[in-house]
């Protein structure tokens, strides 16, 4: 296989720890830009008084008026430089990972929130945290922000980020983007002509570890590399095909989705070689632990979170620390605490109960979502929120593709609910759940009360749910404020 | 061993597998077994010679435009036996890339003419942008009487495509736009029905809440392999039209 396929790969041109702590040149006092930030922070304020649109993306279309090319400014005084978290799923979670990590290591770190991971968001954010002089982003060294695929070229041209994460990309509000190859090209051209980026990608991913050929700079593949673990993976949504000749693409030994060690009998292509790989995985139904090998690092992790997906986060987040210079005793004490993400197996008190909040926005996070919980026999309480809004995703049609048929689901309580709740529940009906014994019930809140009513006190129950259904959800039941106190804290750069 | 068994060929599972087809598949299948009739599933792969013969109930999904340029070739060594087994009667039901492949050509946004079998005497060009949204059509003058079911004579799904489908005078569409943006995204037809071979933009997926078509394509089915024979029994079907009612209620408020 020619290297060249793969990208200019690692050996020798590793970026290895910036020189963060540089002396930050002084802008000179700009009337015209301190106005433009006190703009767009006013905007932030009086949109978030009026609870219009949560406050996130009109901030930095006020302040791109007064002065264009501002977050640009702003980010070249940003001292630490950014990461650029990208990819279908997993967003959320590993870029609070990643955060963690660089905290650990005494870097004072902002982030932005999954709410806001459109480009007009991120500005918005950015601009949130600069301080009035335009000197930088207040009391942070450094950034981490996720963002989302459709974003990446303006997102990368704003904040020419040193490191760029990519990690998978599977069908998911194709309504938004039309098709998974175009989300691929998007990508691929922010990636491209930034040879001082660091490009980090999942090489198990055929459409990922393909955006090694568009970077300009070093890239560095993260994997799995372990033929004895049997994940008894799905059947593939859909197959996939050699991006070089077209054939179809077989799997040596396949993890997840079409995640695995891939490579194409017709041509040769193959995954490229792993500069970090993951082996040795044990998985429980509450923690996972793995062995991480690469460029000088052997580190065992212990991660008190389940479910294989959240392997290949931490994957991604330590790959990235590594690159950006964490010591490792950083990287594997932030994953050992590890608390998860918002709506990411949060656990909410719902009238005494506990109900797990597992967001599952397209076939793929639903089924490992499905797999995780129904991991044993016992019949349980399940609630499925399907909404329609722009941010889920218009089409709902996805749902038929998760695998509900694998399992037995008529021995469970189930309660459908969300803008779409009647498909919802018409799709598990032809599943195999009778009509009479599904509750249907459009509102959330009303929805999660009615699934626990039946169970006693300290009783589990759990709720999958679509991206704006997790927030309702959260908003009827989180008991330590609102989902927008919550989402400041994150912006602020504190724990969630 | 049920006394009627249909069987039902899914062209390309692995290849046009977008938008939840299986949805279809899987609700000819339940709503088959819950009546006693068997119902036999084929998944028909690239270059996987099969027998039309079998086949009652033909289902072509969408997929994304490399995986039409991947099967348009193969399905044209099919062409003239799916045309032939139309013309007998043959059951069809083909959606989005299905519906444009079983045209006569796909003009994509390449500029590359992908070949069509030429069932429906149409022809698809890639337009500039996406007719993405929820969509209701109104199938009472279409003229075809295998269709007629004596209820609510309407479709619900979801539409994303970038093709616009023009019909030639004479091949009828498949129903008017009530919403949506439907062939020709002029928000006027959607779909075509030649024979009992059905196009259409919807998925959503198609049949689970639209349950008619789905057992008007069951019982023209029947009566092609066994003769005319008594109507289906009825189903309780509430779930399906509270499912039906909500998306028409969605596609008007938005």
């Amino acid at each position: 296989m020619a290297a060249s396929e793969h990208g200019a790969g690692i050996a020798g041109s590793r970026t290895g720890r910036p020189d963060r702590l540089a002396p930050v040149r002084r802008p000179a006092f700009d009337p015209l830009r301190a106005a433009a930030i006190i703009a767009g922070k006013t905007t932030a304020s009086a949109t978030r008084l009026f609870r219009v649109g949560g406050g996130t993306s009109l901030p930095g279309l006020v302040a791109d008026r007064v002065h264009p090319g501002l977050v640009r400014e702003l980010a070249e005084r940003v001292a630490g430089g950014f990461i650029v978290v990208t990819g279908t799923n997993g967003k959320t979670t590993t870029t609070k990972m990643l955060s963690g990590m660089l905290r650990r290591d005494g870097t004072r770190v902002i982030s932005n929130d999954s709410g806001s991971n459109l480009h007009r968001g991120i500005s918005s954010s950015l601009i949130r945290s600069a301080d009035i002089l335009g000197r930088g982003l207040r009391g942070a060294e450094m950034a981490v922000l996720e963002v989302d695929e459709g974003s990446m070229p303006d997102v990368v041209s704003d904040v020419r980020p040193r490191i760029a994460v990519a990690m998978n990309f599977v069908r998911d509000q194709l309504d938004r983007y039309g098709e998974v190859d175009s989300i691929v090209a998007t990508v691929g051209e922010a990636l491209a002509g930034r040879p001082d980026m660091t490009t980090v990608l999942n090489a198990d991913d055929p459409y990922v570890a393909g955006l090694g050929r568009y970077a300009a700079g070093p890239v560095v593949y993260y994997g799995l590399d372990d033929p004895v673990l049997d994940p008894r993976p799905d059947p593939l949504l859909e197959a996939m095909y050699c991006r070089r000749c077209g054939h179809e693409l077989a799997y040596r030994t396949r993890y997840y989705g079409h995640n695995g060690d891939w490579h194409c009998p017709n041509c040769g292509l193959e995954r490229p070689p792993l500069d970090y790989a993951v082996t040795d995985i044990a998985l429980t139904p509450r923690s996972s632990a793995f062995s991480l090998l690469g460029q000088g690092v052997i580190l065992r992790i212990e991660l008190p979170v389940p479910a294989l997906y959240n392997v290949y986060n931490a994957a991604a987040a330590a790959t990235a620390s590594f690159v950006y210079g964490v010591p490792s005793r950083a990287v594997a004490a932030e994953l050992r605490d590890y608390r998860a993400a918002f709506g990411r197996m949060e656990t909410l008190d719902v009238d005494g109960r506990d109900v797990i909040l597992l967001l599952s926005k397209n076939p793929v996070a639903a089924r490992q979502a499905l797999a995780a919980v129904l991991i044993d026999e016992q019949p349980k309480h399940l609630a499925f929120a399907l909404n329609d809004n722009f941010a889920d995703g218009r089409d709902i049609s996805w749902i038929w593709d998760v695998d509900f048929e694998d399992y037995d689901m008529a021995r469970h309580t189930i309660v459908a609910t969300g803008t779409r709740a009647e498909d919802m529940a018409l799709r598990l009906k032809y599943a195999g759940v009778p009509a009479e014994g599904i509750v249907v019930e459009r509102d959330p809140g009303t929805a999660l009360r009615e699934l626990v009513r039946d169970m006693p006190p300290g009783g589990l129950a759990y709720a999958l749910a679509t991206y704006t259904a997790m927030i309702a959800i959260r908003n009827a039941f989180a008991h330590d404020g609102s989902t927008f106190a919550h989402l400041g804290r994150l912006m602020r750069g504190g724990n969630a | 061993m049920p006394e009627r068994t249909l069987t039902v060929f899914h062209l390309y599972a692995d290849t046009l597998n977008l938008y939840g087809d299986f949805g279809n598949v899987q609700t000819l299948q339940r709503r088959c077994e819950w009546r006693g009739i068997g119902c036999r599933v084929v998944k028909v792969g690239i270059a996987q010679p099969v027998d039309f013969g079998e086949c009652d109930i033909l289902f072509v999904g969408g997929g994304q435009d490399r995986a039409q340029s991947l099967v348009a070739d193969d399905l044209v060594t099919h062409g003239e036996m799916i045309r032939q087994r139309v013309e007998e009667g043959m059951v069809s039901l083909t959606i989005c890339g299905g519906f444009q492949l079983l045209g006569r050509s796909f003009l994509t946004s390449d500029g590359v003419t992908l070949p069509g079998i030429g069932v429906f005497a149409a022809d698809t060009v890639a337009g500039t942008g996406r007719l993405i949204g929820d969509v209701v059509i109104d199938t009472r003058d279409n003229p075809h009487e295998w269709l007629r079911h004596g209820g609510d004579p309407t479709l619900v799904g979801f539409e994303n495509h970038s093709g616009h489908t023009r019909l030639d005078p004479g091949l009828e569409p498949l129903g008017r736009v009530v919403c949506g943006y439907g062939n020709e995204g002029d928000g006027a037809f959607e779909g075509a029905v030649y024979k009992h071979c059905v196009g259409t933009y919807l998925h959503g997926s198609l049949l689970p809440k639209n349950p008619w078509l789905a057992d008007r394509l069951i019982a023209t089915a029947l009566c092609e392999r066994y003769g005319p024979g008594d109507p289906l029994p009825p189903l309780e079907d509430s779930l399906e039209w509270r499912a039906h009612e909500r998306a028409i209620e969605h596609c008007k408020a938005s």
